[in-house]
């Protein structure tokens, strides 16, 4: 038996779809089978991302409405073996299913897959009252913005109400140069706010942007977005892993110092 | 999350909750609910009633009571008479709500976008970073104090205040607000001996 985890921030744009595909590819990487479930319904976005959208037949909703079998609508990735995308039905909306019916999905995903990732859509409506059904936890993404923590503050609130065990955080596209002259809040000042526990720290990559347009997963090439999602695939799988060292005293840190010494 | 705003006084308008209830009490059964009272004001014997008729009748754990539609609390009616203190053992995040018409106690902290509404005076056993509103039926006697008193906004009685925005020094330790003089003013919170 498996276990669901769902991808959510309340806040669009912060990075869920990015972050579901790269752990997704990560875990898969480290022999574990993973099923992605894209819950955007009607804006879905994670096939792309994985360069696999010219191989959708059937979606979720198909699922749902028993118009196919769960095992047709699952699209075997085209590096990874053990890798699945459960696609989202681009022409429904949202009302298209209910939580009851993530729920049974969820259970029926999570005897076949060790791990079951759902990327939930924007919102606090009922695509993620749907996304949020079926999993047994939450990772919560933000990006060191005031909005974007508020949102997640929020989204923490109802998870809690939902009676969900406490989420893990992933703080995405720091900038730890920016952090250093105070412009942009630091990893303590979210944490002061959301008091939940860290799952991984996430720096800002132009590679990210190349890697989406490309449907590759960051952690398949060589990057420090890529290097930190896969640290972060290996905390979910129980290792203790540091966090990365972002600051002046990082490689770069040292390296800058030295040149400018000269 | 059960939302029933309703309207007549505590009995009848239980009544009506319970014949709402009735219809879906299988629906409910074994489940935890968190239920929205609108506007309603209720004591802390009738939330106590609450709870044991939701979990005796239907099996329900009552997980919490929240006003989640109210627009303020009415200045006129009411008084400070119920000194009922609500003792609330979490963090408010973003979007939650308290509203009680006797005095508030957080232990915990109350996040921005979240907001605290009392009849009486508010205490925060942690950093106040929301919206807190003390002497909600126009009582200016009441009093705001936190560990650390950082809120968007403060209304204590009939006034409301802000930060000013360059506030450059944020003292490190409990603070209170309160209305001297006609204005709302903030100092720190002594010690009995020391004021």
């Amino acid at each position: 038996m498996g276990i669901a985890y769902v991808i959510t921030s309340g806040k669009g744009g912060v990075g869920k779809t990015t972050t579901t595909a790269n752990l997704g590819a990560a875990l898969a990487q480290m022999g574990r089978s993973v099923v992605m479930v894209d819950a955007d319904i009607g804006l879905r976005n994670l096939d792309v991302v994985m360069g696999l959208e010219n191989r959708i037949v059937y979606d979720l909703v198909d699922v749902v409405h028993g118009h196919c079998r769960l095992k047709q609508a699952l699209v075997r990735d085209k590096r990874l073996d053990n890798l699945y995308l459960l696609p989202a039905a681009q022409t429904k909306d949202k009302t298209a299913v209910n939580p009851q019916q993530m729920r049974d999905l969820s259970r029926q995903l999570k005897a076949e897959f060790d791990f079951v990732l759902v990327d939930c859509p924007a919102g606090i409506e009922q695509g993620f009252r749907n996304a949020i059904a079926g999993a047994d936890q939450a990772i919560i993404v933000t990006t060191p913005e005031v909005a974007s923590v508020r949102d997640a503050d929020r989204v923490i609130g109802l998870l809690e109400a939902e009676q969900l065990p406490p989420p893990q955080l992933v703080v995405n596209r720091l900038r730890p140069g920016m952090v250093a002259r105070g412009d942009m809040l630091a990893i303590e000042d979210v944490l002061e706010i959301l008091a939940v526990k860290l799952l991984g720290i996430v720096p800002d990559d132009e590679s990210i942007v190349v890697s989406t347009n490309r449907g590759e997963p960051a952690v398949l090439g060589r990057s420090r977005a890529g290097e930190a999602y896969r640290n972060i695939a290996r905390r979910l799988l129980g290792e203790e892993v540091p966090f990365m060292d972002l600051g002046e005293n990082g490689l770069f840190g040292r390296l800058r110092r030295l040149l400018a010494r000269r | 999350m059960v939302r029933w705003e309703g309207e007549g006084d505590f009995e009848s308008w239980k009544e009506k909750l319970c014949h709402k209830m009735d219809t879906a009490s299988k629906f409910f059964r074994g489940s935890v609910v968190t239920l929205d009272i609108g506007s309603r004001l209720l004591t802390t014997r009738q939330l106590l009633e609450l709870e044991n008729l939701f979990l005796e009748r239907y099996g329900v754990k009552l997980l919490q009571v929240v006003n989640g539609s109210q627009e303020r609390a009415d200045w006129s009616s009411g008084s400070r008479s119920s000194q009922g203190t609500l003792l609330v053992k979490r963090t408010l995040r973003s979007g939650q709500r308290v509203v009680y018409e006797g005095n508030v106690v957080i232990l915990g902290d109350v996040n921005p976008g979240a907001e605290v509404v009392a009849g009486g005076d508010i205490v925060v056993m942690g950093h106040l970073r929301g919206v807190a509103q003390a002497g909600s039926f126009g009582d200016d006697q009441a009093v705001v104090v936190a560990f650390r008193l950082r809120p968007t906004q403060l209304r204590v009685g009939r006034y409301i205040g802000r930060p000013p925005e360059d506030r450059v020094e944020e003292p490190d330790c409990p603070e209170i607000a309160r209305v001297h003089q006609g204005e709302l003013v903030i100092e720190p919170f002594l010690p009995v001996s020391q004021r």
